[in-house]
């Protein structure tokens, strides 16, 4: 999707009423503002909220912490010279520290400089723009995340966007409780996110501890322990052995719609109705909704 | 072979089929060294390096045949090419003896890539490979009905207006 035309195509289609955009930010400030006022004045003519979304990884370190400000300061300052119509409606923090290398050997660790970062950004926006998080669905029940995370997010102008990447309807309601509930409890927003876009599929290698041989190994090499896979069965090495008991496939069709229209609308109309009974409910959210733009594109496209 | 020219040729036979008899174990007479570096003591060498999580904010490193004598290290009698993956986990993953491991990725020949560590016993280990997987988000989108988010257009007893806005094949975009 490469124009605001086509945007708005897809929100004029899809009823949408909200769109969270890149937004790119230079030396401090927003790069083309002009154009970015153009662009927010022209979607609130037609109902569509814009939110701007920024996030990394790395944004729980340190030492990026003084970079995201810098960028949520730079939303900040544009809304100051662009108020009403042409503002941002929010900024919406897509922060995934679980991607980073090492981060399930310290998840409290990882959870404090998440709070801590998104602290911070909250801070600093001071209310003039209300603020969203994102959050991986696993974390409404996770000992490690929970309410140890969600009991430290009773902030004012905050909601949360759960990325409840599912497609079993069972499983997509009451992995969104934990928050619901948190949400209703704190006066907190939750929306909820389904995935639309193509994943992967992937494949799992079950291992069981063996006495002595194995093509998995765990070894400890000083204070850490070391997992690791060998091209085959050995036997003799100085660490704990797991041997290859079965190999399966796991779908990405249990996590993403994956282009299946009707399934997820049908899960969509189920899981509102269902959700709707918290008042925390705030929506559903569609990630990767708009391949649906790119879909029609390619069927309209004229043979060469 | 020498030893078998000059020695009885029958007990040599049976040595060599002993030799090469089938076995479920790879054979091997190589040497590897894995080791743990932390930055301070990490050189940027042609040892290969399996992971390098961060560990309290500060970057170690899990390498294959490093030369830094300094870092932590074993040595596997197995080539440096047998060792496919690794990664330094938390010590809680496999404590239990009957603990299960499963690994799940894509598992190529010379590239095998684990996107996700799971130990189903004794707890079950919470489903992260949705989010995992998924890059950062940069666009998403409401549904509305009406004005109204979904959820909100329901509760008002929106449903035939929104089962109209959703379901109606018309409006699908795959029309």
């Amino acid at each position: 999707m490469n124009t605001p035309e086509q945007l708005f195509s897809l929100a004029d289609r899809e009823n949408l009423e909200r769109v969270y955009l890149t937004v790119p930010v230079d030396n401090g400030e927003v790069t083309n503002p002009q154009a970015l006022a153009r662009f927010i004045t022209n979607a609130h003519e037609r109902g569509i909220a814009v939110w701007a979304v920024v996030g990394d990884r790395r944004d729980v370190m340190p030492e990026s912490l003084p970079a995201l400000t810098g960028r949520a300061n730079a939303y900040r300052y544009y809304n100051r010279y662009f108020p009403g119509n042409a503002s941002l409606d929010g900024l919406q923090l897509d922060i995934e520290p679980y991607l980073l290398p090492g981060f399930t050997l310290d998840q409290p660790h990882w959870r404090e400089r998440y709070v801590t970062t998104v602290a911070a950004v909250h801070e600093l926006l001071a209310g003039e723009l209300p603020l969203d998080l994102v959050m991986p669905v696993w974390w409404g029940d996770h000992p490690d995340w929970s309410n140890q995370l969600l009991e430290k997010l009773t902030w004012p102008d905050l909601s949360v966007t759960i990325m409840n990447y599912r497609t079993d309807t069972d499983r997509l309601h009451t992995g969104g409780l934990p928050f619901l509930d948190w949400g209703e409890a704190h006066g907190t927003r939750v929306h909820m996110a389904l995935e639309y876009g193509a994943l992967a599929d992937e494949q799992r290698k079950h291992f069981f501890p063996a006495a002595n041989q194995g093509q998995l190994w765990l070894f400890d090499l000083g204070e850490h322990q070391v997992l690791v896979l060998l091209d085959d069965n050995y036997a003799g090495l100085p660490g704990r052995a797991w041997q290859l008991g079965f190999e399966s496939e796991f779908s990405a069709s249990t996590l993403t719609f994956n282009g299946n229209r009707e399934a997820l609308d049908t899960a969509a109309e189920v899981l509102s109705r269902q959700w709707s009974a918290w008042s925390s409910f705030a929506g559903i959210a569609i990630h990767g909704i708009d391949s649906l733009e790119q879909d029609q594109v390619n069927a309209t496209r004229q043979p060469e | 072979m020498h030893n078998c020219l000059t020695l009885n040729l029958r007990y040599c036979l049976v040595i060599l089929l002993m030799h090469l008899s089938p076995t479920t174990l790879a054979a091997n007479t190589d040497i590897t060294t894995l080791s743990v570096c932390s930055e301070e003591l990490f050189q940027e060498t042609d040892a290969r390096t399996l992971s390098s999580p961060l560990l309290d904010n500060q970057r170690a490193h899990l390498v294959v045949n490093s030369n830094t004598g300094d870092c932590p290290s074993i040595e596997l009698a197995v080539s440096d090419t047998a060792v496919t993956w690794g990664r330094i986990i938390n010590p809680t993953l496999a404590e239990s003896p009957r603990a299960r491991l499963i690994l799940q990725g894509h598992f190529l020949p010379g590239a095998v890539s684990v996107s996700e560590i799971i130990n189903p016993e004794p707890a079950p280990a919470p489903v992260a490979s949705s989010t995992a997987l998924i890059p950062p988000g940069r666009k998403a989108a409401f549904r509305k009905s009406g004005g109204i988010p979904v959820g909100l257009a329901l509760a008002a007893g929106l449903v035939d207006e929104y089962a109209r806005t959703i379901i109606q094949p018309g409006r699908s975009g795959k029309s």
